[in-house]
């Protein structure tokens, strides 16, 4: 894959450069643009160096400039709405506007943003009639160590496939990360994974002279897997937890053993009369 | 004890742990007395499972390494109020409860967690109602199992005996730099008034020693510096090697219980936390590694012991956060509630308007740069916890299912109505607490000084609470916290303080300045009398008692240090009328400029203390020169204490990952190659020797190595010495540039060096000290 393939090289419609830490014009970024803010729904995923972000304003202010309606799941402080507001002055468009078009939820803990992604996005999409939605930094609450990898891990699968529950009902996802290295480094596996699990990958190349967005990877995805080898089937009621469904009893027919329930039981008695 | 028969003893709950057939409690006598005794327990956690999950935890339970029981019963979720079914998993091995915890969340997402991340001592106490100091009479039988007790004390009480403890305190002789940095350190005791030196020639005696001091002292409460980090884990260490048993321990069946060190963010800041060491059936405190020891004293200690809940030697080391948390935490078992294992209740979707709107602080108001005379300081009294309580701002209150109210002005959010929420529940019985020991500590003022400085103690380890709270509202970990009540909290102070300020403007005052919860007020003629009765009109209107904490003679607002011409709002300095002097963020209070320049601003501003207007302060520009002078004057004669230049920095990054060749960076490549440990957030003490490096390329040295023949950076210390002149001078005329002609500053001077050398040779042999890196071998 490389850069020039898809779309026309033309300069995508920047704030004045001293507005954005963006100074650069950033090439194939339209291509991205319009296939963000049209169906079908696709899981995009956009890394590079922290102009990701800047970058990732813009095209959520042209959904709005459009009159769309924007979703953002924020995990790491980085939206700017200060971004949106130059952005609709360059236009000459109300900034209260688009301000009141782009829907916001900030997370500071993986556990935080699996909640905001799983219960709370497809609800607002559904609710606010949104098509697109921005998640900012969605690694950057995954790499707190105080969050164990296993746990990391397990959430990641179950936002990932939220996420393509929604595509499949129409919304654009894009998704902002930094490419950092991280400690431990077993962690920097998880941007990995969010690039074999995503529609389209793009990497942001920030040059002195121009940037340039970098197609690395299309329209392929891998089925998000359970440990028993079934695609992730949709969710049933509210539970969508619970991944290994099917160990124990697979381990107990392999061993030849009884299942044997363990009947509830009653605490000991606790002693004390509290006046 | 003859079998069968039982005792009652009339004491207190001293300490609390877990063992493997329950926890173990030791009780203090009235009459001095220690009991060991067991209480029967078994901690629980729940699940919240659909029927399928459920059964698979059933059967979980029979593979589990420990035995485990259950129990279906329902509790309360916080933010819904709903009545939840779950699983209670009981373990029977308290020792093992975390390990179980563990074993089901291999199977179970977090999200089906609660209650499972809470030390079992706190499990205890939570689920009896006992808490660590309560008075009472306990029942134990001859094999010492806690029966049944009754307490007489309450954990809310305010006026609670306590029992007389005996204490030793065990210390480094050598003070001068921490014990870390040594690589021998001369132990010595303390007891019953008495101080004795461990000075044997051979280890195994210094430990016999120290055995003999605990075994005649038998001390309640060890009290140690830098214990946690360095001397008992040595002290225990070189026992092991010669396998001296130590009496560290009351308890002769129970090990250490040992945390590590850890680095972590707090508001930005890279933070570093000693481990703890802690014993069973004793306390060991150390007053390097508690906020509380340190800020409020045992008496702080023991108020917040009390009502958290919280073992005494945990809670003497724990954050500020996690002593609220515990009340939080104590209120959720009373009232059935669940406590979920990990934070998740993240930001509602909101337009970024309102986001716009909210996502701000309190209200500042950036005061006019120099002098001022008669300003008075009006001050709301515990502004954020009272603004929680009296508005009922919570978690699960700010933006409930069941009200439309639009309470919190500006941003319209709903306050419930229906019920009082955690954070107001909890945080009422400790703004009232305070409250109570501030005015006793006034009464006593004068009169008696022991009973003054135990309300005082006690007042200032609840003010941290109150402090904290409304941060820890926000906090990303706090077990119940939420963006939007945080949000709330800041709308109802700025509201709160617009409002003071129209009231004073209509009244004919003019704001000078305002921060957060503090006005500074202007109106010629105006007495202390009409400031009074303004505040308390200001307090009925805003809801939130406002005090006059006093009219200055004089105030001074310096300029910013990034641009001369504006202010920032939270360094000035002036004198009160009725003779105290406050000071914020200028060189004299801050924690990074070494105590020669403090001392120098110091004597100036005592100086100034004789002022009663500005036009005095002016008049005072020529004596006020002069003490500078002979400040700067003894610095640039490298004659300084060069103990009085040490600075003090923390290291944001271990010392090999410096890239760069900063101070911080020298400094601590120094101290890592002395063989001392650094870890993130550590602090360093350091004198410069030469800024810029070009004569000196080590820059600075560390004080552990530093040596009087050393000397220091002239220059660099005559800089800090100008800029805190100009702090309080800059208004008067004089910059540093000026300063520097008019002090004769001007002239560069070479780095100083010293001929003293410390240390003395005693010959004969030195009494035996225990090595911190050598290898620790019996001579």
């Amino acid at each position: 894959m490389s850069a020039g393939r898809h779309g026309t090289q033309q300069r995508y419609p920047q704030p004045p450069a001293m507005y954005s830490s963006l100074v650069t014009p950033v090439l194939q970024a339209e291509e991205l643009m319009q296939r963000f803010s049209r169906p079908p729904g696709k899981v995009y995923l956009l890394y590079g160096d922290r102009p990701v972000f800047d970058l990732s304003m813009n095209i959520a202010s042209t959904v709005v400039a459009e009159g769309g309606h924007v979703v953002v799941a924020d995990g790491g402080n980085r939206f700017n709405a200060h971004a949106i507001i130059r952005f609709a002055q360059y236009k000459g468009r109300n900034p209260d506007d688009f301000l009141r078009s782009v829907f916001v939820s900030r997370s500071f803990t993986c556990y935080q943003m699996e909640q905001t992604i799983v219960n709370r996005l497809p609800e607002i999409c559904r609710r606010q009639h949104v098509h697109a939605a921005l998640i900012l930094g969605l690694l950057d609450t995954f790499y707190d160590e105080q969050a164990p990898l296993r746990e990391v891990r397990q959430i990641l699968v179950r936002v990932l496939a939220t996420l393509h529950e929604l595509k499949q009902t129409g919304v654009s996802l894009l998704l902002a990360c930094t490419n950092r290295q991280v400690w431990p480094e077993e962690r920097n596996t998880l941007l990995a994974t969010l690039k074999d699990r995503s529609d389209r990958v793009y990497r942001l190349d920030v040059r002195p002279e121009v940037s340039q967005l970098i197609l690395e990877q299309e329209e392929h995805t891998i089925p998000i897997i359970h440990r028993n080898g079934n695609a992730v089937p949709p969710a049933k009621g509210g539970d969508r937890y619970g991944t290994h469904h099917t160990d124990l009893h697979e381990h107990h027919r392999q061993r030849d053993r009884r299942l044997v329930e363990v009947p509830a039981g009653t605490p000991q008695g606790r002693p004390g009369t509290l006046r | 004890m003859n079998p069968g028969t039982q005792q009652t003893i009339d004491g207190y709950l001293f300490d609390v742990y877990p063992a493997a057939d329950g926890v173990v409690a030791w009780l203090l006598s009235a009459s001095g007395r220690r009991y060991r005794c067991l209480s029967p327990f078994t901690p629980s956690f729940y699940l919240h499972l659909n029927d399928f999950d459920t059964k698979r935890a059933l059967l979980l339970g029979a593979q589990c390494p420990v035995r485990v029981s259950f129990n279906r019963t329902t509790r309360t979720e916080i933010y819904s109020g709903d009545s939840w079914d779950v699983l209670q998993v009981f373990v029977h091995n308290p020792l093992q409860f975390k390990q179980i915890v563990w074993y089901y969340e291999r199977f179970f997402p977090h999200f089906a967690f609660f209650n499972s991340d809470v030390p079992v001592p706190q499990l205890f106490l939570y689920e009896t109602g006992l808490f660590p100091l309560a008075r009472g009479e306990y029942v134990i039988d001859e094999r010492n199992h806690l029966l049944t007790w009754t307490i007489n004390d309450a954990r809310e009480a305010m006026d609670y005996s306590l029992p007389p403890f005996s204490v030793m305190w065990l210390r480094d002789a050598n003070a001068f730099v921490p014990p870390k940095y040594r690589k021998y350190v001369q132990l010595e005791v303390s007891y019953e008034g008495r101080t004795y030196a461990l000075e044997q020639h051979n280890p195994r005696e210094v430990l016999e020693t120290l055995n003999w001091h605990l075994h005649r002292s038998d001390p309640d409460i060890l009290i140690t510096e830098y214990g946690d980090s360095t001397l008992l884990p040595h002290i225990t260490g070189l026992a092991q090697q010669l396998n001296v048993p130590l009496l560290l321990n009351r308890d002769p069946h129970a090990g250490y219980a040992t945390t590590r060190e850890s680095s972590f963010f707090q508001y930005g800041k890279i933070i570093h936390k000693d481990g703890a060491f802690e014993l069973a059936g004793r306390w060991h405190l150390d007053g390097k590694n508690s906020f509380t020891l340190g800020e409020a004293d045992l008496e702080g200690v023991f108020e917040l012991t009390r009502l958290t809940q919280i073992p005494v030697q945990r809670q003497a080391r724990v954050s500020i956060g996690t002593s609220m948390s515990s009340l939080q935490l104590s209120w959720a078992y009373r009232n059935r509630v669940l406590i979920p294992a990990k934070k998740r209740e993240p930001e509602e979707f909101k337009p970024a308007s309102t986001l716009l709107l909210a996502d701000r602080g309190g209200l500042i108001y950036n005061p006019p740069l120099g002098y001022h005379e008669d300003i008075a300081e009006l001050d709301f009294v515990s502004m954020y916890p009272t603004i929680m309580v009296e508005r009922n701002v919570s978690p699960e209150t700010v933006n409930c299912r069941c009200c439309r109210n639009e309470r919190v002005p500006e941003l319209g959010y709903t306050i419930c109505e229906k019920r009082e929420g955690v954070i107001p529940a909890t945080l009422r019985v400790v703004v009232e607490r305070r409250s109570h020991y501030k005015r006793l500590k006034k009464l006593n003022r004068g009169k008696n000084e022991a009973e003054f400085r135990k309300y005082d103690h006690r007042q200032n380890a609840l003010k941290w609470m109150l402090v904290s709270c409304f941060g820890y509202l926000g906090y990303k970990n706090a077990r119940f916290g939420k963006i939007e009540a945080h949000e709330a909290v800041n709308a109802f102070s700025r509201d709160a303080i617009l409002r003071a300020k129209e009231m004073a403007e209509r009244a004919g005052f003019r704001m000078l300045h305002a921060i957060i919860d503090c006005v500074w007020l202007k109106k010629t003629g105006a007495t202390e009398r009409d400031y009074e009765e303004l505040a308390t009109e200001i307090g009925k209107r805003a809801g939130i008692d406002i005090s006059l904490e006093g009219i200055y003679r004089w105030i001074l607002f310096p300029a910013s240090k990034q641009d001369p011409v504006i202010t920032t709002a939270n360094r000035y300095v002036g004198w009160y009328r009725h003779g105290d002097i406050k000071i914020r963020g200028i060189e004299s209070r801050r924690r990074d400029v070494p105590q020669f320049i403090k001392i120098m601003q110091r004597a100036m501003l005592d100086h100034m203390a004789a002022a009663q207007n500005v036009a005095e302060v002016q008049a005072m520009l020529p004596d006020l020169l002069a003490i500078a002078r002979n400040h700067i004057a003894v610095l640039r004669s490298g004659k300084a204490n060069p103990m009085e230049l040490v600075l003090r920095r923390h290291i944001t990054k271990e010392p090999d990952e410096y890239e760069n060749n900063s101070i911080s960076a020298v400094v601590s490549k120094m101290i890592k190659a002395m063989g001392v440990a650094l870890a993130p957030g550590e602090m360093i003490e350091f004198i410069i020797l030469d800024q810029s490096g070009k004569k000196k390329p080590e820059k600075a040295k560390p004080l552990a190595l530093y040596a009087f023949e050393d000397g220091y950076d002239i220059e660099q210390y005559t800089e800090f010495a100008l800029k805190a002149v100009e702090t309080l001078l800059f208004p008067l005329g004089y910059d540093v540039e000026k300063l520097r002609e008019e002090l004769g500053a001007g002239l560069p001077r070479k780095t100083s060096g010293r001929g003293v050398r410390q240390g003395k040779d005693t010959g004969g042999a030195p009494p035996f000290q225990i090595p911190l890196f050598a290898s620790l071998r019996e001579p």
